[in-house]
């Protein structure tokens, strides 16, 4: 879904070519859990390998099950790498030495990138603008109004209530992206141009963070990249990491880059990542906005907060108050809540077990609407404690038990038993073959999973 | 919100006075001794870190200087305006910071002999942290009850102990401990210091002194990164015997035996008959 996840799934030639990017390593140490972070730092500096005992026993031993996710998720992302057998003399070993102990020692690549951005820091360069730059450099709030014009205009046209993709309203190259294509290509959304609907994933898509929103859909746009154009993968990831490490309102030259990173600068422009922009001479610029720069972080709570200004307010009585006055983000909140007004800047709504379940049914999960719940609470109820009332998260998690009461096991039924003895019998095997699901003693039948049929089979065969 | 408590400040005291330079440069350079330039490109090295970690990271560093202490860095989300964030922001972490030392040693001291004013810092940085975590008791009160923890403090030191500060110094690590600050300290001189162990083992910190003084920044890296959240999951070094001697408030003598007032706890190494803190008679004696 992330950077990370992507990642994970690639073959090691490929990361490798992706982990010579300063900004790559930046954006993947900041996605790895906090302990696996601790670990990198550790090792950074070491140039011998380091023996798998001795890592064992950094953490504490109530911290087992994240230090077996942290090892987990840095063999996974191949960030520690074993070191070969032949080259076992350098290792930092436990003391006293075991017999072919492993030793894992960081991907050189990543050592490398880090051991630099220690001694000067991942910092963009910094450029000394000429005059006509600076004046045509948009204002803040001009990059705020596009990323939320161009994103909005998104999501909307991928909710429905918009029947047209967003379109690049500023100067610049004109894109060359199909936000329709991408976004199937994304799994969100199916059907043809007459009729298109969100699926299950599409559901899920709108009411995740922005951070997660951003990547799945660059996610796709890097696979559909590859397809069309036969564009190097790595070359497109540390490009859009790199984007993500400017500061905001650091424009970029267009006229510095290569063309298929004016290609992708004009996608993403129309994404709402980038705003262009010509100076007073005719010069191409962009100017990365939040989007951007939601991108290289990692998506903690903290850098979600700037992203978004909280604007929900639910109450015990399951009544929720959304101060928006965002389409978008009413069209979102009609997925799982039942409206009640609509005021100018206010949204009122109840959580009904009908619209939960509605909302259930298509797909979601009532941790997700509850954390979406949390992660969009108005700067108000953020100060109360837990911010969502402990009594409508609870009912929610019951709404949604309720639905999944019914519980589906292929099953083999066998009846018509002669004889009362072979019947207990077999009730007896498919117990201790733990395949029981009932029985029924007056008609003498029985039913068992599917999966031991053959045994059963067998069984009932013997004793007749 | 949970996971997520612990902050994501760290307030940095690094030492930068100039008998640190003199002691640390007569010394040969080699893996026992540090040069002061080496301690400052570590110590640089070491923030860095900080800031690669996360992009919510945010650092404040202010140097313990000859009588003063002088800000030398703070990150862009801390400042007011947009203009001094540009200002700031040309040069990387390690240049920008060695720029500021060299400003500030260039300016004429009023008191170059002056011992190095570590309770001086760390009530700036008390205060820095006081401004930015709450603005009032109420709402520290309030951020504390969600339980957002406090920023960090993290002194960087080479000069040994300075008798006279003993006071204001335990003051301000009082009022630390009362904040919920997390003081870590790193002696990267010859000497141990008192102060600074009983300002980590009383604010639940770490406090070193690195056996391999060049080796630095993997000491920093591998004690001081991790925030307070993932300390619990690590395994820490145990605290070494801690020197808990008090200094006289007269002549302001570290003492393991002394006089203490039976009123204010203030604390003599001779016999008094009056109180100098409180006024307290002694007429028993």
């Amino acid at each position: 879904m992330d950077l990370i996840s992507y990642l994970e799934g690639l073959p090691p030639s490929v990361v490798g070519a992706l982990y010579s990017s300063p900004w790559t390593c930046r954006a993947v140490v900041r996605g790895i859990p906090p302990l696996a972070k601790q670990y990198v730092m550790r090792m950074v500096l070491l140039d011998q390998g380091v023996a798998e005992g001795v890592i064992d026993a950094w953490p504490k031993a109530s911290a087992r099950s994240q230090h077996a996710t942290a090892m987990r998720k840095l063999g996974r992302l191949q960030l520690l790498t074993l070191v070969p057998k032949g080259q076992q003399a350098s290792v930092l070993a436990t003391l006293p030495p075991r017999d072919n102990e492993r030793a894992f020692r960081l991907h050189p690549e990543v050592q490398r990138q880090l051991r630099k951005a220690l001694v000067s820091g991942v910092a963009a360069q910094s450029q000394t603008l000429s005059q006509s730059v600076n004046r045509a450099l948009p204002s803040s709030a001009q990059l705020e109004d596009h990323a939320v014009r161009q994103w909005e205009g998104l999501l909307s046209f991928l909710h429905g209530s918009t029947p047209q993709p967003p379109l690049l309203a500023s100067e610049g190259p004109k894109p060359k992206l199909d936000i329709i294509k991408l976004l199937q290509s994304a799994q969100l959304q199916q059907g043809n141009r007459g009729k298109r609907e969100l699926t299950a994933s599409g559901f899920r898509f709108m009411l995740m963070d922005t951070y997660h929103q951003l990547w799945l859909l660059l996610r796709a746009y890097i696979d559909l990249a590859k397809n069309q154009s036969g564009a190097e993968l790595a070359s497109v990831v540390s490009f859009l990491l790199q984007l993500g490490g400017h500061e905001a309102a650091q424009p970029i030259s267009l006229a510095s880059m290569q063309a298929n990173e004016r290609d992708i600068c004009a996608d993403l422009a129309l994404l709402g990542l980038l705003l262009p922009f010509r100076d007073g001479e005719g010069g191409s610029w962009a100017c990365p906005t939040r989007l951007a720069m939601a991108l290289g972080g990692s998506g903690s709570a903290e850098a979600q907060q700037e992203v978004s200004q909280g604007y929900i307010i639910v109450e015990t009585n399951y009544r929720m108050y959304a101060y928006t006055s965002s389409t978008l983000q009413r069209a979102v909140l009609d997925l799982f809540v039942r409206c009640e007004a609509v005021l100018p800047n206010l949204y009122i709504g109840t959580l009904t077990r009908e619209s939960v379940i509605a909302a259930l049914a298509k797909g979601l999960d009532s941790e997700q609407l509850l954390t979406f719940l949390r992660r969009h609470a108005h700067p108000r109820a953020l100060q109360r404690s837990p911010v969502v009332p402990e009594v409508v998260g609870d009912q929610m998690r019951l709404w949604q038990a309720q639905t999944r009461r019914l519980k589906s096991d292929a099953a083999q039924l066998y009846q018509q038993f002669g004889d009362v003895k072979v019947w207990r019998a077999s009730v007896e095997r498919a117990k201790e073959l733990g395949i029981w699901l009932w029985d029924h003693e007056p008609s003498r039948r029985l039913a068992a999973r599917v999966e031991g049929h053959p045994q059963m089979r067998e069984f009932i065969r013997s004793q007749q | 919100m949970s996971e997520d408590s612990s902050s994501s400040l760290m307030v940095v005291l690094l030492e930068t006075h100039s008998s640190m330079w003199i002691q640390a440069d007569s010394q040969p350079a080699d893996q026992r001794h540090l040069s002061a330039a080496g301690l400052l490109e570590q110590a640089v090295g070491f923030l860095n870190a900080f800031l690669l970690l996360s992009d919510a990271n945010q650092l404040a560093v202010f140097c313990i200087h000859a009588s003063t202490s002088h800000l030398l860095h703070l990150s862009p989300g801390l400042l007011q305006t947009r203009a001094k964030d540009k200002a700031l922001m040309q040069d990387t972490l390690g240049l920008e910071i060695i720029a500021r030392i060299q400003d500030i040693m260039q300016q004429p001291e009023t008191d170059m002999g002056g011992r190095p004013a570590l309770a001086g810092a760390l009530s700036r940085a008390l205060c820095f942290i006081r401004g930015q975590w709450g603005g009032s008791a109420e709402e520290g009160q309030r951020l504390k009850a969600l339980g957002r923890a406090p920023p960090r403090l993290l002194t960087i030191a080479s000069s040994q102990d300075a008798p006279q500060q003993y006071i204001p110094t335990m003051n301000a690590i009082f009022a630390a401990q009362k904040l919920g600050v997390v003081m870590d300290t790193c002696m990267a001189g010859p000497h141990e210091s008192a102060y600074l162990q009983q300002a980590a083992h009383i604010t639940g910190g770490q406090y070193l002194r690195p056996s391999k003084p060049g080796a630095l920044l993997q000491y920093l890296l591998t004690l001081y990164l991790a925030d307070t959240n993932t300390r619990k999951l690590l395994k820490y070094p145990p605290s070494p015997g801690i020197d808990f001697s008090a200094s006289c408030f007269c002549h302001k003598n570290p003492i393991d035996m002394g006089f203490v007032c039976s009123v204010c706890l203030s604390i003599f190494c001779e016999n008094v008959k009056e109180c100098s803190t409180c006024g307290t008679k002694f007429d028993l004696l």
